[in-house]
């Protein structure tokens, strides 16, 4: 029987605590985060080397780029990367005009309906699919 | 000599502008139909206006046809010799229909070949090229408005975001969103306080429940759909605008113009000597009238001098000596037709004192005032007095700066409540549940702790401390590294600047960025930062965007109003070849600007 392997990860969150709380959670499912930060800069230098499956990124990163700059530059250096964009919106309406500047096969989610982290995996799995497509 | 042959050489080419020719027939249309009705009998006098009305238009007709035929040939300037015959054809055909018109309406003004001799002459070689020529010059009046208006809504901008009014209105603005926030999260810690503090999952859930659905999310949404609210305006309400404006400051540029460009004594001779010789000639022989035109130009420039005489040396004139003096001179006519009567008794000789006490005085009073608008516009020399914005003007932009200032705050509030306290919320959630899951119960007590702590002081992360500039522009601009390469090019001595605006630079310098990329898709931008003379920060950027700034279709959203609040309005954009560039000053002291 072959082991089906882990999916690497990389998370990109401003706010510490969240980073350390979604990165803890996702080890504990069985995902391997190659590296997490709260930089842009880090995130884009970072992504060439360790070529992750998955970018978990957070929509809002503070001051400068946000998580769809992010998405886009990443999509660019590595094509064949799926997207997670978690935000705090209220509903998907009002950032539909964001949400369209997404690379495709992007997924987005809510950060309030994260208090399961089943939510989070299941949406990271399907962004997995992107590049198996 | 030679001097003025070469002057009439280089007028030779002369360019031609017609806008000022309907005004133009306006005024001597109505001229002549007045002095027209007092020489008919009563009863012609509708007759009179038919005729001049319908000579009226056929004029205006001859204006737009000879108009649209120069335009259909590309012609913008005629040679001197062209410009005479255009008008002498003009004055004919105005002479020929007016008699026409005469003849058919009966109205039998014995003209005779004399004076329409003399009116041809008048209007085609006076009237007619000079109010040609005055039109080009006329035609950079419009251009001023715009100019003027964006330099007194600057000017009011400053005034305003210096002002006590300004600062307690931003002040109440953001208590409204804090006390907004502070009453939903005093409820939801009301409500997390009310669960039993046993540690369960039943207990649990219903905390994180709270933490998702409470009111903060629809406040936060509130606030960013209040801070990317769009609105545009149209060119003619562009225009409107600029006329508006320009309307509402007139009392001010009149007082200033009033105050440091005085009409010259020759122009009022002449406006004065226009509305009184005709009927002084006609009146009085030659033998009085003489004596009395000497008499009234003398008092004349007595009354236009006397208040620069009175006024101390390095001092501007009161306007209350100028208005009486301009006052004075509208009634000079009545004084002297009263004084020479009475000591020269003339039977028959009184100019109608409905001419001197009424019509003179509020002609040549209009006159006045148009002169004292146009000189220092077309002279160009505005006195910084006159960009003193009025208070009406400055009442309109309160509420501008008001609602884009309600913007910028309802954004940076939306930001930091979904992006620091709705996280922090999904964050313990999400641990809650794992330690529901882990069965501990030390941490979740930590964790509702926490909660409790956010809630019961939820500002407390917003405010960032004030950096230099150098700290602030490294703050917004190395987050871009990778997506956008900025060169940065800032005088060494402004490295360490300090200043209460250096955070407003920041959010300039932030939606600069992210304008080039987002809305450029630029990959490299020039940022060129200097401190000018009278202490503004000019900022400056080049940047190689693949998608040409369109403003006309610039829709004012939260860049613009951001811009719009931080410069004073003093921002533009262009595009040369496949570069952008962006300018934009922010005055860093209390100085209100002199010119646009």
């Amino acid at each position: 029987m072959v082991k089906k392997q882990a999916l690497k990860l990389m998370l990109v969150e401003d706010d510490e605590m969240t980073r350390a709380t979604i990165k803890k959670a996702l080890t504990l499912q069985g995902f391997e985060i190659l590296f997490d930060t709260a930089s842009v800069k880090t995130a884009i230098e970072n992504v060439k080397v360790y070529n992750p499956d998955v970018a978990v990124l957070d929509y809002n990163l503070g001051k400068g780029p946000n998580g769809i700059d992010l998405a886009k530059k990443i999509r660019q250096s590595n094509p064949g990367i799926g997207i997670v964009l978690l935000t705090a919106f209220l509903n998907p309406t009002q950032i539909e005009e964001k949400i369209l500047q997404l690379p495709p096969g992007s997924k987005y989610l809510v950060k309030h309906s994260v208090t399961k982290i089943e939510t989070l995996v299941n949406v990271i799995n399907e962004a997995a699919r992107f590049q198996a497509n | 000599m030679r001097a003025l042959f070469t002057k009439i050489q280089n007028l030779e080419l002369i360019p031609v502008d017609f806008l000022l020719i309907p005004l133009g027939i306006v005024f001597f249309e109505i001229s002549v139909l007045i002095s027209d009705v007092l020489r008919s009998n009563i009863g012609t006098g509708k007759n009179d206006f038919l005729v001049h009305l319908i000579h009226f238009l056929l004029l205006m007709l001859f204006a737009y046809t000879g108009k649209k035929f120069l335009e259909s040939r590309n012609i913008f300037e005629l040679h001197l010799s062209e410009l005479l015959i255009f008008g002498i054809i003009f004055g004919i055909y105005s002479e020929f229909i007016f008699n026409v018109l005469n003849e058919t309406f009966n109205t039998s003004h014995e003209r005779g070949l004399g004076l329409a001799f003399r009116s041809v002459i008048f209007l085609g070689i006076i009237w007619f090229p000079l109010a040609v020529i005055a039109g080009v010059k006329f035609r950079t009046i419009p251009e001023f408005i715009y100019g003027f208006e964006k330099t007194l809504l600057i000017n009011a901008r400053i005034k305003l975001r210096e002002s006590l009014e300004f600062r307690e209105s931003s002040k109440k603005i953001e208590n409204a969103i804090i006390e907004k926030l502070t009453l939903q999260t005093d409820l939801l810690a009301k409500d997390i306080a009310s669960i039993n503090q046993e540690f369960n999952a039943p207990n649990a859930a219903i905390i994180q429940q709270l933490l998702k659905e409470n009111k903060l999310r629809k406040l936060s949404a509130e606030l960013e759909n209040a801070g990317s609210k769009k609105h545009g305006n149209s060119k003619w309400s562009s225009n409107l605008t600029a006329f508006n404006i320009f309307v509402r400051q007139i009392f001010v540029f009149l007082k200033a113009s009033l105050q440091t460009g005085e009409i010259p004594i020759n122009l009022i001779i002449l406006l004065f000597g226009f509305g009184t010789l005709p009927s002084l000639i006609n009146t009085l022989p030659i033998s009085r009238s003489v004596p009395a035109i000497i008499v009234m130009l003398l008092l004349v420039y007595l009354v236009v001098k006397i208040p620069i005489w009175i006024t101390k040396e390095n001092q501007l004139p009161k306007v209350s000596w100028i208005l009486l003096s301009y006052f004075l001179l509208c009634y000079i006519p009545l004084i002297s037709n009263v004084i020479s009567q009475w000591l020269f008794p003339y039977p028959g000789g009184h100019t109608p004192y409905f001419i001197t006490v009424v019509n003179f005085p509020v002609l040549f009073a209009i006159e006045l005032v148009i002169a004292q608008l146009l000189i220092p516009i077309l002279s160009h020399k505005i006195s910084s007095l006159a960009y003193q914005p009025s208070h009406s003007i400055i009442r309109l932009k309160l509420q501008t700066i008001h609602s884009e200032q309600e913007a910028r705050l309802a954004h940076q509030w939306a930001v930091f409540i979904h992006g620091k306290i709705l996280t922090r919320f999904a964050t313990n959630s999400l641990r809650i549940q794992q330690a529901v899951e882990n069965n501990d119960p030390e941490a979740y007590k930590k964790l509702r702790q926490s909660i409790m702590d956010l809630l019961a002081n939820p500002t407390a992360e917003f405010r960032t401390s004030t950096n230099t500039l150098s700290e602030e522009l490294s703050s917004r601009i190395d987050p871009w590294f990778g997506i956008l390469e900025v060169k940065l090019n800032m005088s060494p001595d402004l490295q360490n600047l300090k200043n209460e605006r250096i955070q407003e630079v920041g959010e300039v310098v932030e939606e600069i960025l992210s304008n080039s990329v987002r809305h450029g898709g630029a990959t490299e931008l020039a940022l060129s930062i200097k401190l000018a003379e009278d202490e503004t920060l000019v900022i400056e950027v080049k940047d190689n965007a693949i998608v040409s700034p369109d403003p006309e279709k610039n829709i004012p959203g939260l860049g613009t109003k951001i811009f719009n609040l931080v410069s004073d309005g003093r921002w533009e954009i262009g595009r040369i070849g496949f570069v952008t560039i962006f300018k934009i000053q922010i005055s860093l002291q209390s100085k209100v600007a002199q010119n646009g």
